[in-house]
């Protein structure tokens, strides 16, 4: 197998294209590896090690003063994003903003509990809860599915 | 992570003195308006006390805030935090009330200020256990939605 990298100015977006005899287990491979990289954000840990991380395993994203975590039920990883852009970008995946600093996996609530001032907090599987912001409880609803879009 | 700790800290002890300023400025303007009708005076030892009397319950709310801010208390059902908070707050503030409204003219009827004290206690402990029993008729009915839509999107620690 040879590789190829061109450095192109003009491109806006990287582009991979595989050239083969035929769509073997190995190009499948290939594909499979490329489209993971997508599942995945490049996190930083506490030594400044590099390191992927699986988005569905993050349970969720939290901004403490200009940096935002990636926490999952083992780890955290600092990611080079804003809240903003991940918001947009995994609400796809079931990913909610539930207060001002923290975005968090649906998936991964285990259970709802009320707290005071109309807010709530939520159970995660790691066992660590959170708080939902009153701003913020009817989006969580929607993300639930208990009330329409 | 001591950075996060560190800003946790900064936020509460900001949040803190954000609401005693608040309750501060509420209570000043109360007494003046209550002396202003009254015609009671107000000396300058009383004025520090009422102060210092803020400055406790500010260090009372900043720790509340830090407590808040831990998974044992987030564990635990709301009502609980404020059963243990309110006290404190009465304590310091039935104290420095006292002192200067003038200790002779309580001392002589102290048992009123306690049968006021368990009457605001116990309302106020019904009234947290009622607020939390419809909110909790109303998480779970979130529950439920939450455990379909977990059907549907299930959590999987080897995806």
């Amino acid at each position: 197998m040879k590789i190829f990298v061109k450095d192109k100015l003009s491109l806006t977006e990287t582009e991979v294209e595989i050239r083969c005899r035929e769509r073997d287990a190995e190009v499948e491979g290939i594909i499979d590896s490329i489209k993971s990289l997508e599942e995945t954000l490049m996190g930083e840990k506490e030594n400044g090690d590099k390191i992927p991380v699986t988005i569905s395993k993050v349970l969720y994203f939290e901004a403490v003063d200009r940096n935002v975590f990636a926490y999952t039920t083992s780890d955290y990883y600092r990611v080079r994003r804003t809240l903003y852009d991940l918001e947009d970008e995994l609400v796809e995946r079931h990913f909610v903003r539930i207060s001002k600093a923290l975005v968090v996996n649906l998936k991964a609530v285990k259970k709802v509990s009320p707290e005071d001032g109309r807010r709530l907090k939520l159970l995660l599987r790691n066992g660590e809860w959170v708080i939902v912001s009153r701003n913020y409880v009817s989006d969580f609803k929607r993300g639930i599915g208990m009330k329409e879009a | 992570m001591n950075m996060k700790r560190a800003i946790h800290v900064r936020t509460a002890l900001a949040k803190a003195f954000s609401i005693v300023a608040v309750c501060f400025s509420m209570s000043i303007l109360f007494i003046g308006v209550f002396c202003a009708v009254t015609s009671f005076s107000v000396e300058g030892m009383e004025l520090v006390k009422i102060w210092l009397t803020f400055f406790i319950l500010g260090g009372i709310t900043f720790f509340r805030i830090m407590i808040d801010d831990t998974q044992w208390a987030k564990s635990k059902p709301f009502f609980v935090k404020n059963i243990i908070f309110l006290p404190l707050y009465l304590i310091v503030t039935l104290i420095m009330a006292m002192s200067i409204v003038g200790m002779q003219e309580i001392m002589a009827r102290p048992y009123l200020v306690l049968v006021y004290a368990v009457i605001f206690l116990v309302t106020f402990t019904v009234r947290q256990l009622v607020g939390y029993i419809i909110e909790k008729a109303k998480t779970d009915l979130m529950n439920d939605a939450l455990e379909s839509f977990q059907k549907e999107h299930s959590w999987d620690e080897e995806e």
